[in-house]
């Protein structure tokens, strides 16, 4: 196997731990090629560094806004449609 | 059905109820799966309001499209297809040409007749553990990602982020395996390159 070889297969699976014949003959390259070695681990070393990015949360409010969303859209009732049996209150604007 | 047992209900029994028009049931499964949608709008749309936007659309989508889910696949499988378009669709397409010209480069680097690699691959001399995700380099990664065309940052996404298999990535993406994972092989390059400034020293360079 040839380094154009491995440059294209190494992405499939980092760890190379399938057992198929091309992941051993990945492997076996990997032992021989000091370039094709540092090149997987910056792979890998870029792999880990946009995980590291933090993703935000739900933002505060955007479940609310949803809802009304999701009620606008005549997928949720109304809630004067839920409570009918309580008390009628005037619709809040 | 109470606010209780629904939280406990299983998830098939839970569409199927929301399916029937049970308001509660589709109440309970925007709840157990808001986090996952927001975070994973955010990763694909990269900007807090976009990715709130493609938050409801999924939703609303989620709400009008529930009759036509099958269950063949699984139901995260069907929401991230939905997200998947519903950010696609809101995604401009400016400046995509000249991205995706460099991860075509970046396909075939070109080797000799030997097949070693006929241009310099910069060797990374730092590892993650030794740089600081300081502003600088969080926002040289922010800016990287969001250089990739969508097609790409999806795959890549689905993968690298999300952990998902090649075959759902591709389940999800609408693509073949096959497609999926030369999409990956390119964006994970291409990503590596945007990098290289800060993980290699130029001195240090290979020479190959």
């Amino acid at each position: 196997m040839k380094c154009s070889d491995v440059y294209r297969h190494i992405c499939d699976n980092l760890d190379q731990r399938l057992g198929t014949r091309r992941c051993r003959e990945i492997r076996r390259h990997l032992g021989a090629c000091p370039e094709c070695r540092a090149y997987l681990e910056s792979l890998k070393a870029t792999v880990t560094l946009y995980r590291s990015v933090p993703t935000p949360r739900l933002p505060k409010g955007a479940h609310d806004r949803l809802i009304r969303a999701l009620r606008e859209s005549g997928c949720l009732p109304a809630p004067a449609a839920r409570t009918r049996r309580r008390r009628a209150h005037p619709p809040q604007s | 059905m109470r606010g209780a047992q629904l939280r406990t209900l299983a998830e098939g029994k839970l569409i199927a109820a929301a399916r029937g028009g049970d308001a509660r049931a589709f109440g309970e499964l925007v709840r157990r799966y808001e986090q996952t949608v927001y975070r994973y709008a955010f990763k694909l749309c990269r900007d807090r309001e976009k990715a709130e936007e493609t938050f409801q659309d999924t939703f609303i989508n989620v709400y009008r499209k529930l009759g036509s889910f099958d269950g063949r696949s699984r139901f995260s499988t069907w929401l991230y297809a939905i997200v998947t378009n519903n950010c696609l669709m809101r995604h401009r397409r400016r400046k995509i040409r000249d991205i995706e010209e460099s991860l075509e480069a970046l396909e075939s680097p070109g080797t000799t007749a030997e097949g070693k690699f006929a241009r310099a691959i910069a060797r990374w001399d730092e590892t993650p553990e030794d740089v600081v995700l300081d502003g600088e380099l969080r926002a040289k990664i922010e800016n990287a990602i969001g250089k990739l065309p969508p097609q790409y940052r999806i795959v890549f996404t689905l993968r690298d982020m999300e952990g998902k298999s090649t075959e759902e990535t591709a389940r999800i993406a609408g693509i073949s395996a096959e497609a999926a994972k030369s999409r990956l092989r390119r964006a994970r390059a291409f990503l590596r390159e945007e990098l290289t400034p800060y993980m290699s020293h130029p001195g240090r360079r290979s020479g190959r």
